[in-house]
């Protein structure tokens, strides 16, 4: 694979917008760098030198132009708690960009971890929709993210929203983009909405917690400078970890109100940022993100055993109180047993109120829908997908008649 | 006439003669909602009870090519419920029950005839609430508020209804029935949910919404600033911002404002002031102790000649009272009154606010302002006589010339009011012929034909034809 210089807008649309239709197949699409192909070219958002994730070996042997060229921080006005960046911005340098302002982009602050020293690049954060540990607290990218500009089929830039906090004008196009892994356009640039640093923020562990959903419910009811709380099973050990953020005297309440403790030296958990690292699940074979009532941690994991016995995955990962969980195989899983397992685990997940998406599987898994979407909602998936991108230059929104 | 009789005596067969208005002086009702500058009287009102009902409805219109709009409690400021020429207003008013309350999961299930305070009332013995709280929550309605992504105050720190939205039941234009987002609220694939709220009711007819429900907070500190000027009160906005301090809700009203207020409601904003400033916090006390103090000390330091902290509830209450009923005290100072809703940057409240009083020195016409300062959403208010030769004509030049202001300011047409009728010919200021072409591509796949809510949004070329308004109303 080599590379190519970042390129300018410009040259990113005229690629796009070539006389010669070809189609723009998803490479990185199902990792968090957001990458499509076009002409024997490769369209990537994420960092030079990268390793390949499962998922992007079709991206050998061609061309590739990053998007991390286009990195500018365009605007950022302190006072009005926005930024316009583009989208090939690191994580990280934009919120060490944002930090020196004393502010910062929640879905993926530095306490996360995400961003320290990642090459993750915005704009694949959000044609993911990754969102981060302090899920509880901010929501995700669709809170914080207020006008976007995208490239389109055609080689042409249609922008949605404004640099305004508040905003009714025309339709809500931003959030349509979110989450779409890049099969609606390239998404250059941003309007974001910030956040002040909070004076104090930690990770901390609470130990023995043997009922997690009561303790965590105990927790959040007095511990206000709550910010996340995340369960974590995994190698044979369950933990509770909670994120504190605030006022020092609230954090310091909270900690002690919690029952939990810092980390001990050396703990291999002992930072944010490897729990991101094991959430993110980036050394699994097999890694789906699954939604369930948020009442219902506890029950996942026994339905979990109950359902898939000796095939359960060794990591579950849960963001208490969103009903955001992530299940990581470690251990190989055969590409033929992936769809199979995947159903089970999607229906397991319709019965607890929620949806399983799928974020991470072997090249070879023939998964017949990545996001799981059904019914009309997938008619109207296809069908705005046909109307936004009448050629098919970016990759296919992966739905199919799956429980159609 | 054939068409409509056959269409109306197949919704009267589905509702009953008591659940479809067609009658003149009864749809004279509809023939509008909160923006009373356009009117257009529909062929009939259906009073559905069902999302069945909804879904039969707008079959029996497409099969008759009748065009058709939503309509909740009329509350609107956008005339986005004007009825289309020819066509039929689906009222949503009997669709008001709280399905659900799931406190475990902080969340509630309404159809969208729900009055907003209601649901807040009936989460509070949970410890609850829902936290968009429009001016007319008191009337306005759930599926109303989800069709205009409707703000309030406290959208400062809580984000706007899309921000509580988490999945939607619709009923598309050739009346099937589709469920968007999950009741997680992050649900795999196109966020169906964030394009669907705030469409204005072209999408579809929304006959199911579930929401965030969030804790009441553990405390409040309400403070009122007193300046004698208005870019005093501004700079101010703009350093608590720059303090690293969000407070729930910051407000400015100005001089006429507080005329008004103080001669009709007597709530205690200071006469002679230039503007108030009217600040919440909510949250943890730690937390919101040292902010009041903090903000109490910008406050006078950029000229604040008094900062008062309402000392209980009633104070409180009272000071509230003052914003949230401000436009209906100054519709009190006028035969008629005109709201407007337009963005821009929080630092440029200043200069917008001049602005606006020049255009109406220019115009002839007092424009008061109310507005969501903190997050820099303008609602100027003309006062006017539509009996006066001229003057709606007037009112609607300065209409656009504070929204076109607004736009070259770096801010955007509508805050919280919607683009409605009212400002589709604005459109082409803000967006380019990509972008409405975006926009108008995603507008036919949810509804080929045009036949749901048709005429909103996007501009048509046409001049809106003023009418007389017969009412005066309005929230901000």
């Amino acid at each position: 694979m080599t590379p190519h210089p970042p390129i300018t807008r410009g040259e990113l649309a005229a690629l796009v917008g070539g006389s010669s239709p070809t189609t723009l197949t998803p490479v990185g699409g199902r990792s968090r760098r957001c990458t499509v192909q076009h002409q024997g070219v490769t369209i990537r958002c994420g960092a030079p030198g990268t390793t390949p994730l499962p998922g992007e070996g079709s991206a050998t042997g061609r061309l590739e132009v990053e998007l991390s060229g286009l990195d500018r921080m365009v605007e950022h006005r302190p006072e009005e708690l926005v930024a316009t960046v583009e989208c090939g911005i690191s994580l990280s340098g934009l919120q060490r960009a944002l930090a020196a302002h004393g502010q910062c982009w929640p879905i993926a602050p530095p306490c996360s971890g995400l961003a320290e020293g990642s090459p993750s690049t915005l704009g694949g954060t959000l044609a993911a929709n990754v969102c981060g540990l302090e899920r509880l607290r901010f929501g995700t990218a669709r809170d914080w993210v207020i006008g976007a500009t995208l490239l389109r089929g055609d080689g042409s830039f249609a922008r949605a929203g404004a640099p305004v906090v508040k905003n009714v004008s025309g339709y809500d196009l931003t959030k349509l983009y979110l989450g779409a892994w890049g099969s609606l356009g390239v998404l250059v640039e941003v309007h974001l909405k910030l956040t002040p640093i909070p004076p104090v923020r930690t990770c901390v562990v609470v130990d023995r917690s043997t009922t997690p959903d009561m303790d965590f419910n105990r927790i959040r009811a007095t511990a206000a400078s709550l910010s996340g709380a995340c369960l974590v099973d995994h190698e044979g050990t369950s933990r509770l970890y909670l994120l504190l953020a605030g006022v020092e005297t609230a954090v310091a309440r909270d900690l002690e109100r919690s029952g939990a403790r810092t980390f001990d030296p050396g703990d291999p958990l002992g930072s944010p940022g490897a729990l991101d690292a094991i959430r993110a699940g980036t050394d699994t074979h097999l890694s789906l993100r699954i939604g369930t009532d948020p009442a219902q941690a506890t029950r996942l994991r026994s339905a979990l055993d109950h359902q898939l016995g000796r095939e359960t995955p060794e990591r579950v990962v849960s963001l208490l109180g969103t009903g955001i969980s992530w299940l990581g195989w470690t251990r190989p899983v055969e590409p033929s047993q992936c769809s199979g397992l995947v159903q089970r685990v999607r229906s397991l997940a319709r019965d607890l109120g929620g949806f399983a998406t799928v974020e991470r599987a072997p090249m070879e898994a023939e998964i017949l829908s990545w996001w799981g979407t059904r019914g009309h909602a997938a008619r109207l998936t296809r069908a705005i997908k046909l109307a936004l991108d009448p050629e098919n230059r970016f990759p296919p929104p992966p739905v199919d008649d799956d429980g159609d | 006439m054939r068409l409509a009789a056959t269409l109306f005596a197949a919704l009267r067969d589905l509702l009953g003669d008591e659940r479809l208005v067609t009658e003149f002086q009864d749809l004279i009702t509809y023939e509008c909602d909160g923006h009373t500058l356009e009117t257009a009287v529909p062929l009939a009102v259906a009073l559905p009870e069902t999302t069945g009902e909804v879904s039969e409805v707008v079959r029996l219109c497409r099969l008759h090519g009748v065009p058709f709009v939503a309509r909740g409690t009329g509350t609107g400021l956008s005339g986005g419920t004007l009825s289309p020429p020819g066509g039929i207003v689906i009222a949503l008013t009997r669709m008001n029950r709280i399905l659900e309350i799931d406190a475990p999961n902080r969340r509630a299930r309404v159809q969208p005839g729900v009055v907003n305070a209601h649901l807040s009332v009936a989460s509070q013995p949970y410890g609850l609430l829902y936290a968009p709280d429009p001016s007319s929550q008191g009337a306005c309605s759930m599926g109303g508020n989800v069709a205009e992504n409707s703000g309030g105050p406290h959208t400062l720190k809580y984000g706007v209804t899309t921000n509580h939205v988490l999945a939607l039941e619709l009923v598309l234009a050739d009346g099937n029935v589709v469920r968007t987002g999950s009741g997680i609220g992050d649900a795999p694939g196109y966020d169906l949910t964030g394009v669907v709220v705030g469409s204005e009711g072209t999408f579809g007819i929304v006959t199911e919404i579930t929401v965030k429900l969030l804790p009441i907070p553990a405390s409040v500190s309400t403070l009122l600033a007193v300046y004698d000027a208005v870019d005093d009160a501004c700079a101010a906005v703009s350093a608590v911002i720059a303090a690293g301090i969000v407070p729930a809700a910051l407000e400015l009203i100005d001089r006429l404002g507080i005329e008004a207020v103080e001669s009709h409601l007597k709530v205690g904003y200071p006469l002679g002031a230039d503007a108030v400033l009217l600040i919440e916090l909510e949250g943890d006390p730690l937390e919101i102790e040292p902010a009041r103090v903090d903000i109490e000390r910008i406050c006078r330091a950029h000229g604040a000649r008094d900062v008062r902290l309402a000392a209980d509830e009633e104070q409180r209450r009272l000071l509230w009272k003052g914003r949230k009923q401000a436009l209906g005290a100054l519709g009190k100072l006028a035969p008629a009154y005109y709201t407007l809703d337009g963005v821009v940057p929080r630092a440029r409240v200043p200069e917008a606010i001049r602005r606006i009083g020049a255009i109406g020195r220019r115009l002839g016409l007092r424009i008061a302002n109310v507005c969501h300062v903190g997050d820099g959403n303008m609602h100027p208010l003309i006062l006017f006589d539509p009996q006066a030769p001229g003057e709606i004509e007037r009112v609607h030049q300065a209409g656009e010339e504070i929204l076109g202001m607004c736009i070259a300011l770096g801010g955007a047409l509508s805050g919280e009011h919607g683009i409605g009728i009212e400002k589709r010919e604005l459109m082409p200021l803000l967006f380019s012929d990509e972008d409405l072409d975006q926009m108008r591509r995603l507008r036919r796949v949810f509804d080929p034909e045009e036949q749901c809510n048709p005429g909103k949004i996007f501009p048509t070329g046409r001049p809106s034809e003023p009418a007389l308004p017969r009412q005066v109303r309005g929230w901000v």
